[in-house]
This record gives C-alpha cells, sequence and structure tokens, in this order.
C-alpha cells in the first residue's frame, strides 16, 4: 500500500474543505488531481504531509502514520515557490536537501543537470523567473529519489521546453517505481501523463472518476436497442444512448467482455463497437457539467 | 542538527540588512575607538598639563615678586607655588620617562591626606569621602600590580554614586570634565565600549540583526516554513535550531566585536591591564575592585544572557503577529516598558524585584553593584539577574513553541 485515505475531513474556519476523501493507490502510477479553484486539492496534499491538522479520518502513507516525519525520507512534496528563501541560492537549498537527506552532495550537480539547471545554479532565487523556481523546486523534490512525489500545480510558470522535460522526468520517475500525485489545471498535460484521475469537487473526489478511472468509453451499436437496454439493466451498467441510438458506457476490459457475453447470449447482436479513451479535458466536462446541472 | 544550524546561518548571514548592520558596528566601534584615541590623555597631555598649570605659577610668582608690598604673606605664597613648580617639575620628568610610580605615589600621598581630613559621612562634600578613599585604594591598587594609569588619576578624577548629586550643571559639566573617561588601549577600551553598548541600546540593536529569523518563515501562510516542516525534522528542533543559531551568531558577533575592539588598541595603542581596578559598590559605603578583564568577562555573560531573554520576547511575538516589523515594534515596546516600570522607585522597591529580569538591562550597573546601592537592596546581583532572565526566557520560549505548534498547522 502507497497511500491509504480513509473517510479525511478538514474544517477550515467554518468551512467545509475537505468531505469524507477516500482512495487507495497500492501500486505505483501517477494519479492526477484535477479540480476548479477551491476544491480541496491542495489541503488534500497539505493533510497528507501534516502541514495541516485534520478533523477526522486516517491517512496513512507507505504504510506509516501521516504523522512520521521520517516518511519525507521517501516522500516528496513540491508545493508553492513561496517556500523558496529568496536570498538564498539554489544550491544552498539543493544542499541543505542533501544533507537532511542523507544524500550524498555530488548529487546535487545530478540533479540539476536532470532538470536543466546547471547555469543559474549560484544564483539567489530572487534572480529567479518563475520557471526556474519550478525547476528547483523539482530537484529539490526528486534528489532523494522518492518512493511517493506529491505535486502541486508543478507546471505553472513553465515555457513549453520546460513543461517536455518536466514531463520526461515524471515518466522517468514512474518507471523508476515512484508514485506520483500531481495536481494541475493543465489538462493536456496530464492526458499525456496519465489516464488515471481523481476528480475533486468541493472538497470530495467525485465517486464516478474514481470509479471509473483508467476508463474507455464504449459506443456500441445494436440490432435491437431496447432488449439490449433491458440486458443491460439486469446487468446494473450504468449507461446512456445518445442520438446515434448508440449504447454508451465506461468500464474497464473485462466489465466490457461481461457486457458483450450478457448481450450474446441474450440474442442480441453487438454490430459494431466504437472504443474511445476518453481525455481529462472530456472527462471534466462531463463530470463538472453533470454536477453543475444536478 | 548540524545541517539546520548551517542552514539557518546561511539564511541569516546571506541578507544585505544583516551585512549592512554588522558594517554600522564596526564601524561605530571604530570611530568610537578614533573618538577615545584623541582624547586619550597621553603622557605628553600630562606633561602638557604640567606646563601649563607651571606657566600660570609662574606668572603668579612674578606678580606677587613685583607687588610693592611685599610682606611675609607674599613670601610664604610665593614659597607654596615655587614648591608646587618643583614638584610639576619632578612630575613631567615621571612622565617623560614613564616613570607611573613616581606619579602613583605622588597621588597616593596627596590622596591619604584628602582621605584623613574628610568629614564624617553626615557632612554633604564634593566629591565625598568615600571618592577620596576610592582614588585613594585605586591608585595603591595600580601601584601594587605595576600598572600603567589611565589619567587623569587625581583626587577629582572619579565619580562614584555617591558623588552624583550637582547644585548646579555647570558643576556637573566640570566634575566630568575631570573624569577619566577615555582611553585607546585595548582592555580600557573594551570596557568603556561595554558602557556605552551593552545596555537597551544595545538589545535593540540585536533585536533588529535578528529580528526576522522566525517571521521569515510565513508560518501559516504557506511559506518556507512549509518546506522544513516536509522534511524529515522534528518540529522542535526546527525551532530549537532558529534559537540555537540566532544565540550563536550572537556570541561570534559580540567576540568578534570585542576582538576588534582589542585589536584596534593593540595596533594603535597597547594592550592595556587586564587587571586595572574597577569599583564595586558593597553595602555600608565600602567597595571592592574587581579586575577589569574579569568585569569585561561578567557584562558580557550577563549581557548574553539578556539578548536571550530579548530573543525569547521576539520569537513569541514572532508567532503571534507573523510579521517582521511589528514583531520588533512590540518586542521592544514590552522590554523598553518593563524596563522603565521595573526601574522606577515602586518597581525597585517590590519584594519579588531582584527576580524580574527587566532589572537587569542596566549591564554596567549590575555588576558594579551601582544598580544595588541606589535600590538599596543588594541582591540585586549579577547571579540573580542570570537566574531570573534564564528561567523567564525558557517560559517564554516555551510557550512561544506551543504556540508556534498550534499556529503551523
Amino acid at each position: 500500500m502507497i497511500v491509504q485515505v480513509d473517510n479525511l475531513t478538514k474544517k477550515y474556519k467554518k468551512e467545509w474543505v475537505l468531505q469524507g476523501v477516500q482512495f487507495e493507490i497500492n501500486h505505483p502510477q501517477i494519479v492526477a488531481i484535477v479540480g476548479p479553484n477551491g476544491s480541496g486539492k491542495t489541503t488534500l496534499f497539505n493533510c497528507m504531509t501534516n502541514l495541516l491538522s485534520i478533523n477526522s479520518g486516517t491517512i496513512k502513507v507507505l504504510e506509516k502514520d501521516y504523522k512520521d516525519t521520517s516518511l519525507f525520507y521517501d516522500v516528496s512534496y513540491l508545493q508553492d515557490n513561496r517556500i523558496l528563501y529568496e536570498n538564498l541560492t539554489a544550491y544552498d537549498h539543493l544542499q541543505f536537501v542533501c544533507s537532511v537527506m542523507k544524500q550524498p552532495s555530488t548529487k546535487i550537480v545530478e540533479v540539476a543537470k536532470r532538470v536543466g539547471m546547471e547555469s543559474y545554479l549560484k544564483k539567489p532565487v530572487q534572480k529567479f523567473s518563475l520557471g526556474m523556481k519550478q525547476h528547483l523546486l523539482l530537484a529539490m523534490a526528486i534528489i532523494n529519489n522518492p518512493k511517493l512525489l506529491l505535486m502541486d500545480e508543478p507546471l505553472n510558470g513553465l515555457d513549453p521546453s520546460s513543461a517536455i522535460n518536466m514531463r520526461k522526468i515524471l515518466l522517468e520517475l514512474y518507471e523508476e517505481g515512484t508514485t506520483i500525485m500531481i495536481s494541475s489545471h493543465n489538462l493536456d498535460e496530464i492526458d499525456r501523463l496519465t489516464n488515471t484521475i481523481f476528480f475533486m469537487k468541493d472538497g470530495q473526489i467525485l465517486e464516478e472518476s474514481l470509479k471509473n478511472y483508467n476508463m474507455k468509453q464504449y459506443f456500441l451499436n445494436v440490432n435491437n436497442l431496447a432488449q439490449a437496454k433491458d440486458k443491460l439493466n439486469e446487468l446494473s451498467v450504468s449507461y446512456t444512448v445518445n442520438k446515434d441510438d448508440q449504447v454508451v458506457f465506461y468500464d474497464n476490459e473485462t466489465s466490457f467482455q461481461d457486457v458483450l457475453i450478457h448481450l450474446n447470449q441474450n440474442d442480441v447482436l453487438v454490430e459494431d463497437i466504437d472504443i474511445k479513451r476518453i481525455g481529462a479535458e472530456k472527462r471534466y466536462l462531463e463530470l463538472f457539467e453533470r454536477t453543475v446541472s444536478e | 542538527m548540524n545541517n539546520l544550524l548551517l542552514f539557518e546561518s546561511k539564511k541569516i548571514m546571506k541578507t544585505l540588512y544583516f551585512i549592512i548592520l554588522i558594517i554600522a558596528l564596526f564601524s561605530f566601534v571604530s570611530f568610537y575607538f578614533v573618538y577615545n584615541f584623541v582624547h586619550t590623555e597621553r603622557a605628553d597631555d600630562y606633561i602638557y598639563k604640567n606646563e601649563t598649570v607651571k606657566s600660570n605659577f609662574q606668572s603668579t610668582i612674578e606678580e606677587l615678586s613685583i607687588t610693592e608690598e611685599s610682606n611675609a604673606a607674599n613670601k610664604e605664597e610665593i614659597e607654596f607655588f615655587v614648591n608646587e613648580i618643583e614638584e610639576l617639575d619632578m612630575l613631567s620628568e615621571a612622565a617623560k620617562n614613564y616613570d607611573w610610580n613616581t606619579i602613583l605615589n605622588y597621588e597616593i600621598a596627596n590622596g591619604e591626606e584628602l582621605v584623613k581630613m574628610s568629614p564624617s559621612q553626615n557632612v554633604y562634600t564634593w566629591p565625598t569621602g568615600f571618592t577620596y578613599e576610592v582614588v585613594y585604594e585605586k591608585n595603591k591598587w595600580l601601584l601594587e600590580h605595576n600598572i600603567q594609569p589611565v589619567f587623569p588619576i587625581h583626587s577629582n578624577s572619579e565619580i562614584t554614586a555617591y558623588d552624583r548629586v550637582f547644585d548646579t550643571a555647570i558643576i556637573e559639566e566640570i566634575a566630568y570634565d575631570f573624569y577619566n573617561k577615555y582611553d585607546s588601549s585595548s582592555v580600557y577600551f573594551l570596557y568603556l565600549l561595554i558602557g556605552v553598548g551593552l545596555n537597551i541600546g544595545g538589545a535593540i540593536f540585536f533585536l533588529f540583526l535578528f529580528g526576522n529569523v522566525v517571521t521569515r518563515e510565513d508560518i501559516g501562510r504557506n511559506g518556507p516554513i512549509n518546506f522544513l516542516a516536509t522534511m524529515p525534522l522534528k518540529s522542535w528542533k526546527v525551532i530549537w535550531s532558529k534559537l540555537i543559531t540566532t544565540v550563536l551568531l550572537t556570541f561570534l558577533i559580540l567576540l568578534a566585536t570585542a576582538l576588534w575592539g582589542l585589536l584596534l588598541g593593540i595596533i594603535f595603542d597597547r594592550f592595556g591591564d587586564w587587571n586595572y581596578p574597577v569599583l564595586i559598590y558593597k553595602p555600608d559605603s565600602s567597595f571592592r575592585f574587581m579586575e577589569m578583564g574579569n568585569f569585561i568577562l561578567l557584562s558580557m555573560l550577563l549581557f548574553f544572557i539578556v539578548l536571550i531573554f530579548c530573543y525569547s520576547w521576539l520569537f513569541l511575538y514572532s508567532v503571534l503577529v507573523k510579521q517582521t516589523f511589528m514583531t520588533i515594534v512590540l518586542t521592544i515596546v514590552t522590554l523598553v516598558l518593563g524596563n522603565l516600570l521595573s526601574g522606577s522607585d515602586i518597581g525597585r522597591g517590590l519584594s519579588f524585584a531582584p527576580y524580574n529580569p527587566f532589572n537587569y538591562f542596566q549591564i554596567n550597573d549590575i555588576i558594579t553593584m551601582e544598580y544595588a546601592l541606589t535600590a538599596e537592596n543588594f541582591s540585586f546581583t549579577i547571579w540573580n539577574g542570570i537566574f531570573s532572565l534564564l528561567i523567564s526566557s525558557f517560559i517564554i520560549l516555551f510557550a512561544s513553541y506551543l504556540i508556534f505548534k498550534r499556529k503551523a498547522k
């Protein structure tokens, strides 16, 4: 188990910022947290790292209680650039992280090269652009090869080539076994990183987004729509019928096979199947438009 | 912990503000040294003074000699001035040869007479009999320890707590003109520097120097404290490292300032005498001397503890108001008010006053026991001061830590 969050609530002043957040991550993957401003993404990360106290619920990270500070040897949190000390150089920051994380100082140059910030390693942060600060934050977050990397809006202020480089680094880290939880508004970039997206709204992870993450959308043309609907209702599959009389539903591969078998056994002929991978933007619009209209 | 201390030091020292204040501190010490150097009375000045007096005496003798009504009284007066001139010549000659013993012996003989002639303590004279005795004993100490005196050393060269009543401002001005308050030898300069620097003003300077140690972390505002909080570090270590770094840097700055003062003296004058006598008041109009070196060390120790007390307030306000300027202002207001209220007659008269930490900001007066003398309570000792300052600092710091833990979330 990498992360286990159970019924997490957080109240700030009189407002509930997190309301029963619940999820598990059991194997290394990249998980995106997507939601409008104020939906509780940063608060979730802050609670997971004990920067904020919680009102109720449990959080376990790498099989340990989230309050255990020794977790930070294996967990990194890339935060807002306000955490940087303006009068110190990038080198000063990295040297400190290196020494606390008990990493050799050779790692400083190594990670600076990886991130592409060797040229301004010795410059004070106050002379950095937004993008340079993001580079430094990334370097600080990955210098200890974390098992879990939490990233709050890491793509802010990055130019296209930096964003590409960051994506490359994140995919490399994922390949190396790091679980990455990333919050971002850049849905295109999220799409390039992962299919696993937790959509958040009003302090909750939308249940449907949990069920359907890493899913595809299926469009079935059937010979008998009425019968197909009856049979699908028997299976308790949630579906819709679009204007082209196609049966549309989300599922993973296994359930899809169950649906096909069930329809076939009940003499519903599936004439054509169209499978679409659901983009983050589309899912976002679907989920949020629906919740707004509801 | 070491990495935290190093990081904290970098955060403090790598700011232009800190560098400017340190340069200002060392410039002040240097200018104060120049001021003392210029005003130091050296052998040449001593001889010049004697020559001036001598020439006045000679003019008087001439005037008395040409007076038509030359009589026995005049002759006696002329004889007196001739003797005085001979003594002045002898003293000038001694100064020319750096023969301090001759000069000291002369002043001791004079002092002995004055002490004998001093009326009882109930009769007010200026300077008081106490002061004459102090000067006499001081000169004896200088002679016994073979110490080069800091001029002037005559009977009116000391102002003690018993003398600080002046009929007019002019008398006060004249009195302070006689008073030996300048010397550029290393040890004595350091002693003088302590007099001007180790007080509430000096403490305020250090508050400005370290005013943003805690506030720069932007506690509760997603500031750099969140970076430290997401490192494998205990929160008490974070706040503790700030205090230790501040205290260590304070120690180093005090040490460096003292060494700079000593160095200036050595380069441009002389080292001076570690065992130069400093007056310490005792009850019942008695006194003793403390070696100047010990006095300097004790002063620096007490000031250091006073600074820890000031930092504890600074830390408390830092976690409460989280804004540097307001933190410094509130700390200064607390310290100044505390100092004023505690230092008032009512404040010093309270039974627990010797355990009130605000009473220990006048470093010089505490160690010389002048504070105890004027408060008529000899429980105002450096050790009571250190005890009360440390205990109250600990309580305030502990409260600050609890608030920090609460506010950080």
